[in-house]
């Protein structure tokens, strides 16, 4: 763990570094715009990758959960925000279930839910959406993503890995369950319900 | 008057990179490799200065007491550290925003336009009317509008927004809007928050799941975007 997070740090210098001078050369250089954005884009990549290269071998090595009490649409909001420089302007529709709140490590669980919309923006086709939805069931908290299949091969392989989602999602003792139908990708993370505590409600101020 | 910035970072290339882009805005820059020289140079009295936490010969946390100590002019941390702790402790001990690297051009320059209005706001007087793009706040007739139309909010959405209006565009941190709403025995209870926060959103944003202006810092609090 320690050997990777110096990696880590000491590689988020030179990232700095590559992206901002590829930043800044895309203004100066109009003809090489669409190379230097590929540039930005892949150091951003990195970064995000690094990331979950981290927090899968923090809990490897047994770090504790910080469980704190959110919203699911704060989580979902914080997880879009992280990856949207890298959606490259495909689509997320989001369907929030009202006032509904779990128990995660907000630091982590957006990271999960940012490696699924990543990764299956990754691999579709610029247009296509990625649809959201959060919802409560009796026991558990289901946070579900669709996305129209992009190829045509063999339904079995049509299922990306999610390895950073899948140890976050297992750490909170929850599971991610794929499915892959004639037409659609199917992933749905299933969080323990757990019972809220009691905070005032906004329209209870006074 | 060109503003000057003091850049403190131990690694060369990013501190030619971070010269390059400030010089090309008119900033004048001064570069520090380590603590000492960050002292050294602090006499010179930077309008702003940049400060990455991880120096040779000392720890960026104590640099950044020292300088609080000495003087209000803004500082932006600059971090390569996993985590959001010591982003948190060096916003709740005196920074005025934080950086995490890899950073954009453009959120290095926003930002320090930013933390330098906020420094030449702090000597007048609090204005009673806000206005963060779309949002109007009346702080005396406890009124706001949302692009002209009116808005009603709880007493603590109206206290909660009132406080990110005031800092508009900086990041604040859990502890310093629990303290600002609820007061000194409530910063803990971040659910608080994010739950006065979600019903905020709902009340000024267009798609409170992809929020525009109420943004959310991961692990250490929330930004009201002005720009």
């Amino acid at each position: 763990l320690e050997w990777l997070l110096d990696a880590a740090h000491d590689i988020r210098s030179p990232l700095t570094v590559i992206s901002g001078t590829a930043s800044t050369l895309q203004t100066q250089h109009p003809a090489a715009h669409d190379g230097l954005e590929k540039i930005v884009h892949e150091a951003h990549r990195i970064g995000w990758l690094l990331e979950g290269y981290v927090a899968r071998a923090r809990l490897d090595s047994g770090v504790p959960l910080r469980r704190e009490w959110t919203t699911a649409e704060e989580l979902i909001s914080g997880a879009l925000a992280r990856v949207d420089a890298l959606l490259a302007g495909r689509r997320v529709t989001t369907t929030v279930e009202a006032n509904a709140v779990l128990q995660v490590d907000v630091r982590y669980a957006e990271l999960a839910i940012g490696d699924l919309v990543e990764t299956l923006g990754r691999d579709a086709p610029a247009g296509m959406s990625i649809s959201l939805a959060a919802r409560r069931e009796p026991t558990a908290m289901v946070i579900e993503l669709r996305r129209r299949r992009s190829d045509r091969g063999d339904p079995s392989r049509a299922i990306p890995a999610f390895a950073t989602c899948d140890a976050i999602v297992r750490a909170h003792g929850g599971r991610l369950v794929s499915q892959v139908t004639e037409g659609e990708l199917v992933i749905c993370v299933e969080l323990p319900d757990l019972v809220a505590p009691a905070v005032p409600l906004p329209s209870g101020d006074s | 008057v060109t503003d000057s910035i003091l850049v403190v970072d131990d690694d060369r290339e990013l501190r030619a990179h971070l010269n390059a882009v400030l010089s090309e805005r008119g900033y004048r820059v001064l570069e520090a490799a380590s603590a000492a020289e960050a002292e050294e140079l602090g006499r010179e009295e930077p309008a702003l200065i940049l400060l990455d936490l991880g120096l040779p010969d000392r720890d960026g946390m104590d640099l950044l007491a020292r300088f609080r100590t000495q003087s209000q002019r803004p500082i932006i941390v600059l971090s390569a550290r996993d985590g959001d702790e010591d982003k948190v402790i060096a916003l709740d001990t005196g920074a005025d925003d934080y950086l995490t690297k890899p950073f954009s051009a453009s959120e290095l320059l926003a930002r320090i336009r930013v933390a330098l209005r906020h420094a030449r706001d702090r000597a007048v007087p609090d204005e009673p009317i806000l206005e963060v793009g779309p949002i109007r706040i009346d702080h005396e007739r406890h009124e706001v509008t949302l692009e002209g139309q009116p808005v009603k909010l709880t007493p603590i959405e109206f206290k909660l927004l009132v406080q990110l209006a005031r800092r508009a565009g900086k990041v604040m941190t859990h502890r310093q809007l629990l303290e600002g709403v609820w007061g000194a025995g409530k910063t803990s209870e971040t659910h608080y928050l994010r739950v006065h926060v979600q019903a905020l959103r709902r009340k000024i944003e267009r798609d409170p799941s992809r929020p525009r202006w109420l943004v959310t810092e991961t692990g250490i609090g929330y930004r009201l975007r002005d720009e």
